[in-house]
């Protein structure tokens, strides 16, 4: 068990490496189990592993995060959603976007879920591009019926499913997305015609 | 089936509190479908907030909620305090929580005030009023400001409290079970309040997590969540207090959550004026917080990071962060984004009246025109939360 625990053991660089990792050997055989994810977690993971690609926050998660997250394919939204709402996290909390211009696809969704009974938090995360359409997950959640006209009146995110998207803060004629990182706050760029939000 | 109409509630109207518009369809006073629209309120705060420093964007939260500002000023310094990994002294988390509990009451104070307004009580306005009066002294006498007081700084306090503050807690503390023990002989066995409250704007538990209604609307259908208990923050596991509930979830329940709620807040601020630790009021880190005042005449260092704080503000590490308070309405989130610059890349709120609000359009359904002035009033929503 000791001598196979040594090869899984970080590479080490320099050449008496070997004689150090056999002295240490004996204490360290008992932890290389890694640590793994929760059950809901494996689950939800189990039930779309393509849709899935980082679970992060947790123990045996793939990174750092201050809540539980799950990174999401955009195809795959709305089936992991449901998952993850049958493990318990049935209190709709919040859906929101960040705009990242420089990148591509350029919007992050972000989906807050809660579980009441045992005050867990989780965090639902996916990437779209400008023109591209996510799943509404109103049919889930009619909580997500107006955060997602928000987003799209603010950052142009469609949501195909949902019952009533039209502009939810701006007027309906409203031209631009302004909550988007390049729309000016004040000037007469963002209600140009011929500027970048002409529709 | 008779015909039906449509009729617009608002956004003019006294009973809708701000700007809310609600498109009814009625058939004779039965509200066969309800529309709720918003948006006339929207300010672009969360626009607003990106160019702003840190510091700054404190300002900015102040003016969503203005019946709890201290509760928005709150939630987003803990959410850049963890996004800074700072920790603020315990008489700081102290005083945040007695300002809070206390703006709690004063929160609560105008909702009892105004619904019991809306229905035709007229009375219990003024008791309110009065009540609130006193508090509004205490925010005037720690900030200067009455509304939008922005005390409750990244990495702190905007100062230390007055030496006359205790003073004005205890007389209040002395007052108040008087006061809400004439608020309950106005209205808990009023037949009028009674009547036009009992049964009426019905949401049960599950309900209410579909629509992400959270606060005194939760509560009143039964569930016990409070995110003061269940994820505290600002150091609230160290007070006694109990989590009010009721089971019936509708619009006389949350009248009965939030009067309890308004006891228990009391007890809190009882616990933290008597408990209230010495010591540093914000954190000693001086590339957060501004170096006291005398110091500038003596310290070119201190010189230095007040010029770099005032004119520049402090740097955030990059990362997102999601941080909930309990406010009077419910769960207040702040998701907080940084690109390790000295400006929000992205603030997002989640204001509670917004998820309240929108469950409206499941509310009313069958219900009467009149009633729907009830429930409306009952879920306490601010428009300047909802509409940012």
């Amino acid at each position: 068990m000791a001598e196979e625990a040594k090869p899984a053991a970080p590479i080490q660089s320099s050449a008496p490496a070997p004689a150090v990792s056999a002295a240490a050997a004996p204490e360290a055989a008992p932890v290389p189990a890694p640590p793994a994810l929760p059950d809901w977690a494996q689950a939800v993971r189990a039930a779309s592993p393509e849709g899935i690609v980082a679970v992060l926050g947790l123990p045996g998660g793939d990174g750092a995060a201050d809540v539980p997250t799950f990174e999401i394919q955009p195809e795959h939204w709305f089936a992991v959603v449901a998952t993850v709402k049958m493990q318990g996290f049935t209190a709709f909390t919040d859906l929101t976007a960040v705009d990242h211009p420089e990148r591509s696809p350029r919007c992050d969704v972000v989906l807050h879920l809660r579980d009441l009974r045992e005050g867990r938090l989780v965090r639902c995360r996916t990437r779209v591009g400008e023109s591209d359409a996510l799943a509404s997950i109103e049919p889930l959640f009619a909580g997500a019926g107006w955060p997602e006209r928000e987003v799209f009146d603010l950052f142009g995110v469609r949501f195909n499913g949902n019952a009533d998207l039209r502009r939810l803060m701006l007027p309906d004629d409203w031209q631009g997305h302004p909550l988007r990182r390049d729309y000016p706050l004040i000037g007469p760029r963002a209600l140009d015609p011929d500027g970048p939000y002409a529709v | 089936m008779a015909e039906t109409t449509v009729v617009n509630m608002g956004p003019q109207h006294p009973a809708t509190h701000g700007v809310l518009r609600l498109v009814l369809e009625l058939d004779g006073e039965t509200v066969v479908r309800c529309v709720p629209e918003i948006g006339y309120l929207h300010t672009g705060i969360e626009k607003n907030a990106e160019h702003h420093t840190w510091q700054q964007a404190v300002t900015d939260t102040d003016r969503m909620d203005y019946l709890s500002p201290l509760m928005n000023n709150l939630g987003f310094c803990l959410a850049a305090e963890r996004l800074l990994d700072l920790e603020v002294p315990p008489r700081c988390r102290y005083i945040r929580v007695l300002m809070s509990e206390l703006s709690r009451i004063a929160s609560h104070l105008v909702w009892l005030g105004t619904y019991a307004l809306d229905l035709g009580a007229q009375s219990v306005y003024f008791y309110a009023f009065q009540a609130r009066e006193a508090i509004l002294d205490m925010y005037e006498t720690v900030s200067g400001a009455r509304m939008n007081l922005s005390y409750i700084r990244v990495g702190g306090l905007q100062y230390d409290i007055p030496p006359q503050l205790p003073g004005m807690v205890e007389r209040f503390l002395q007052e108040f079970p008087r006061w809400v023990h004439d608020f309950r002989a106005l209205l808990d066995d009023n037949p009028i309040f009674v009547g036009r409250t009992r049964g009426i704007g019905l949401m049960n538990a599950e309900q209410c997590m579909n629509f992400g209604v959270t606060g005194p609307s939760l509560r009143a259908a039964g569930v016990a969540f409070d995110l003061r208990k269940s994820a505290p923050y600002s150091g609230y596991e160290q007070f006694e207090f109990d989590v009010p509930t009721r089971a019936e979830g509708d619009c006389y329940a949350r009248y009965a959550v939030r009067l309890d709620e308004m006891e228990q807040s009391a007890a809190i601020v009882r616990q933290a004026i008597d408990g209230l630790p010495s010591g540093q009021w914000r954190s000693p880190d001086r590339k957060i917080t501004l170096p006291p005042r005398e110091e500038l005449k003596t310290s070119m260092e201190s010189l230095i990071h007040h010029f770099k704080l005032a004119s520049q503000g402090f740097r955030v590490p990059a990362g997102e962060v999601y941080q909930a308070i309990e406010s009077p309405r419910g769960e207040l989130g702040f998701f907080v984004a940084s690109d390790g610059g000295t400006h929000p890349y992205r603030m997002h709120v989640r204001a509670p009246s917004y998820y309240n609000t929108q469950a409206l359009k499941h509310m009313l359904d069958g219900q009467l025109v009149a009633d729907a002035v009830a429930a409306v009033g009952s879920l306490d929503m601010i428009m300047g939360e909802v509409d940012r």
